[in-house]
């Protein structure tokens, strides 16, 4: 079978035949593709818009604060030599977007935890954190980047604090393009014709497809043709 | 067409575009009436790509999909949701209730869940069986025909397993399980729960020139932009415009109530425009109302009729009572065998491809109706909140917590795909104690009087919560899982079952019932008062089952639209 052809006219063909007549806007269904606009994301609704717009004319971090941000962001993702770096997948936009979005639960906290790790690193090295050594910087974080350890010391004020940007970061890197579909390996969100576990991985698992529902599931090789059923409810035309 | 006022009288006004409203005007279109549908939130079709969010990265949303917005989600096609702003509704003393509203042509079919379930034949007399709540005044067999057709219209996949409380369809092939789902199944085996594949309303195989076929992008809840997943515009409110009758779109259109002559019979629908916040009449020879069981009956309150003064149709007071939603609760576990996965494209359907129809027998057992349970994992599309559960499975696996850089990372890839939930999806006893009434003196900002609730689980709710915990974590223990959550909530705490309204299937607040005192609809969904009344939305379900409600929603409807015909055709409406 061929993937791309039946995907090609599973799109078109049926496509075309979607016109909708009689209402006011349809879309042309004949010319759509599959790409969505490649501005703005779907139909948004008036107060989405105004949420939208006014984080667009808002700021909140400090340039010095998003440099203290990105430096950490990239110690906790810095990625393998190829990869991206947690400010390459748009950890600054991600965290002033998102210190905006959800006030209450991102802004005290992250800009709290950066004021306490520059005190801290004033403390132990006499500057702020972003002026001091890469291997002074990671100094702090060992002390901070373990939960357990840190708990119960005056360390946990910012182990909360770096757990919390470990969500971040980790949410903005796997969610980026490169993260998602080149580091961690996601491989949907495309068209394609789901046919069950590959049979390396059945075999892997030790598990295999029940015999009795093989003849059952979908033959993808004629999907297109329309369903058709005895009147006992049998489909006539999937074997 | 869409259009904003009208003089003329229309064969019949329906009031909603989601499951009911859609399918009663396809019904009546085809059979060529001339319909006016008054829907309250914007035109919507998937299709078109200033719509569609189909297909998008999580990389396009700048929140990375976050529920800041759309609680299920950025690219959720959903609009609103659990509040609409301008449109409060209260609950009543420390009572809950969660009311999900979806604001656009469609209603919720375009994000719906599809898991697409006919009652059985004891979910339509449960009284008879175990004393409890009431009896539909209908049979199964007086449906059946009428989920055959649906099935056939619509589209469901499934297979026919000839079990005797879960009926066999007209079925589209199912998809191939995924890996997790095969071995839930094979733990479920090993427990006696067994798992059958899934009952959805994908396209799986063509069912008509007007839908195409699923391509497998796993985001049913996103909207379908070739129409192989069911929602109400795509797939009946669009073909129907191109039949036999005429549908005018009356989108952004807020109905506020029926109006009625001084015989009490119906003759117009009072609204809303949103744009231009003025209050307009269309009029109708038949009122059907399908804005959702709670906005049905939030309509009926505030509509009055010489002699009724609690309500159109309200004679029983029973308006607004028996309201109840589905139980629901859930957990999780790691599957130690499912890290360091293969990965591959295993997005499949927007849903679960097997499911576990109820099991059990009440009889035996503490609680006395059933549940079926919902499985979710694999390796979904990373979004918001992606490698939150980090800490908690590096201490599963005895792994240092915490930590950064590239080794952390690596423990974040090992554990993708690796995580298995089940949820439990019950019927719940329909109570008259529980119900939504006019909430005194509060309006929305259309001028509308709002709504308030009162619900309280009682024990056969929370009993069938623990047994849920006891066999969600009986298969995925067998699997070789780690729970998550080991200890099974508390009775104190519902036995971790949600808020009444959180699994968004209420029902049954204008009921069907033989006896004009005792409900608001008659057999025929349609009000006993009122002989040009008709309900189709959920709100006349006598009682919800073990099954999702929107099968039903629309098998209900089709036989509502048949009956208005049969009384046309007999000049008594
Ligand atoms: C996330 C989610 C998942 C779900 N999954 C499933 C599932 O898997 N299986 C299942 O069976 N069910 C599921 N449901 C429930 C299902 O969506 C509903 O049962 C079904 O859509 C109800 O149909 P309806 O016609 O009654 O209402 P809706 O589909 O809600 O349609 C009502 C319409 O009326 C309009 N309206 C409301 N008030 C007014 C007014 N005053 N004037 C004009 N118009 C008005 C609304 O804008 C809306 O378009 C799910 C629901 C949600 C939210
Ligand atoms: S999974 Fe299939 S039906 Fe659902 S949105 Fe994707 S293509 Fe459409």
């Amino acid at each position: 079978m061929d993937r791309r052809k039946t995907l090609k006219t599973l799109l078109t063909g049926t496509l075309g035949a979607t016109l909708v007549a009689g209402c006011d806007s349809p879309a042309d269904l004949k010319t759509a593709d599959l790409k969505a606009e490649p501005q703005g994301y779907g139909l948004r609704l008036p107060h989405e818009i105004a949420h939208d717009k006014r984080i667009a004319n808002e700021s909140f971090f400090t340039e010095a604060e998003l440099d203290t941000l990105g430096i950490l962001g990239d110690i906790i993702a810095p990625g393998e030599p190829g990869d991206p770096k947690a400010t390459e997948t748009g950890l600054r936009e991600f965290l002033e977007f998102m210190a905006l979005d959800q006030p209450d639960q991102h802004q005290t906290r992250l800009r709290g935890g950066v004021a306490w790790i520059n005190s801290e690193s004033q403390r132990r090295f006499g500057k702020p954190f972003a002026e001091i050594l890469p291997a002074e910087q990671i100094n702090i974080v060992d002390d901070i980047a373990y939960p357990l350890e840190a708990k119960g010391t005056p360390m946990e004020f910012g182990s909360r604090f770096f757990e919390h940007l470990r969500f971040l970061t980790l949410t903005c890197y796997f969610t980026s393009k490169a993260g998602m579909m080149k580091v961690l390996g996601y491989q949907g969100n495309q068209p394609n014709v789901w046919d069950g576990v590959p049979q390396e991985v059945l075999d892997k698992h030790g598990l295999a497809y029940d015999p009795k529902y093989l003849p059952l599931y979908v033959n993808q090789d004629r999907r297109e043709e329309i369903a058709a059923w005895d009147e006992n409810k049998n489909l006539l035309n999937n074997g | 067409m869409q259009i904003k006022e009208s003089s003329k009288e229309y064969d019949a006004v329906i009031v909603g575009s989601g499951a009911g409203g859609g399918m009663t005007a396809k019904v009546l279109a085809d059979a060529g009436l001339n319909i006016a549908i008054i829907e309250a939130g914007p035109y919507f079709d998937p299709a078109d790509k200033n719509m569609r969010t189909q297909l998008r990265g999580t990389w396009e949303s700048p929140r990375r999909g976050a529920g800041t917005l759309r609680s299920f989600g950025d690219f959720h096609a959903g609009l609103s949701g659990w509040q609409i702003p301008g449109e409060p509704y209260d609950t009543v003393g420390d009572t809950e209730f969660q009311w999900w509203r979806t604001r656009m042509l469609g209603g919720r079919t375009n994000h719906w869940g599809r898991i697409s379930l006919r009652f059985g034949p004891d979910d339509f007399h449960r009284k008879d069986i175990d004393g409890l709540g009431e009896n539909w005044p209908i049979r199964y067999e007086d449906i059946a025909p009428y989920y055959d057709k649906v099935d056939k219209l619509v589209g469901v996949f499934g297979t026919n397993e000839n079990l005797p409380n879960d009926p066999d369809s007209f079925f589209l092939p199912p998809p191939k399980p995924r890996l997790h789902e095969l071995y839930t199944t094979e733990a479920g085996k090993k427990v006696g729960i067994p798992m059958i594949p899934g009952r959805l309303s994908m396209v799986t195989k063509k069912i008509n020139e007007d839908r195409g076929v699923c391509f497998y992008c796993g985001q049913c809840s996103r909207a379908c932009s070739v129409y192989a997943d069911f929602s109400a515009g795509t797939c009946l409110i669009f073909p129907a415009m191109k039949g036999k009758g005429q549908i005018d779109l009356f989108t952004n259109c807020m109905a506020r109530e029926v109006i009625t002559d001084a015989s009490g019979k119906a003759t117009a629908i009072s609204y809303i425009s949103k744009d231009d916040r003025r209050e307009y009449q269309v009029k109708g020879k038949v009122i059907v109302l399908a804005a959702s069981a709670c906005e049905t009956a939030r309509l009926l309150f505030n509509s009055k009729a010489p002699g009724m003064t609690a309500g159109l149709g309200n004679g029983s007071g029973t308006l607004g009572r028996y309201l109840h939603d589905s139980t629901g609760t859930g957990t999780s576990a790691l599957i130690p065998s499912l890290l360091d996965r293969e990965l591959y494209n295993e997005d499949g359907v927007g849903g679960m491809h097997v499911y576990a129809p109820w099991w059990g027998n009440n009889k035996k057992l503490d609680f006395p109706r059933g549940y079926h349970l919902e499985v979710w994992g694999g390796l979904g599309m990373p979004s918001y909140g992606f490698g939150g559960q980090l800490t908690r499975v590096q201490e599963m696996l005895g792994y240092k917590v915490g930590g950064y850089g590239n080794p952390m990372l690596k423990e974040v890839k090992q554990m993708y795909g690796a995580v298995v939930g089940m949820s439990g999806r019950g019927e719940s006893v329909a109570l008259y104690d529980n119900y939504c009434e006019i909430n005194p003196g509060k309006v929305d900002e259309w001028g509308i009087p709002t709504l308030r609730f009162h619900y309280k689980w009682t024990d056969h709710e929370r009993l069938q919560a623990k047994h849920m915990h006891v066999s969600i974590r009986e298969i995925l223990t067998a699997m070789g899982g780690e729970l998550f959550e080991p200890e099974i909530p508390s009775y104190e705490s519902d036995h971790g079952l949600l808020a009444p309204g959180a699994i968004i299937h209420e029902v049954g607040t204008a009921r069907m019932h033989d006896d004009p005192k005792q409900g608001v609809c008659d057999r025929n969904s349609r009000l006993h008062e009122v002989p040009n009344v008709y309900v189709t939305d959920a709100a006349s379900f006598t009682s919800q089952a073990d099954k999702n409600p929107t099968w039903t929603i629309m098998a209900l409807a089709w036989r509502a639209a048949d009956h208005i015909l049969s009384e046309r055709q007999k000049m008594n409406i």
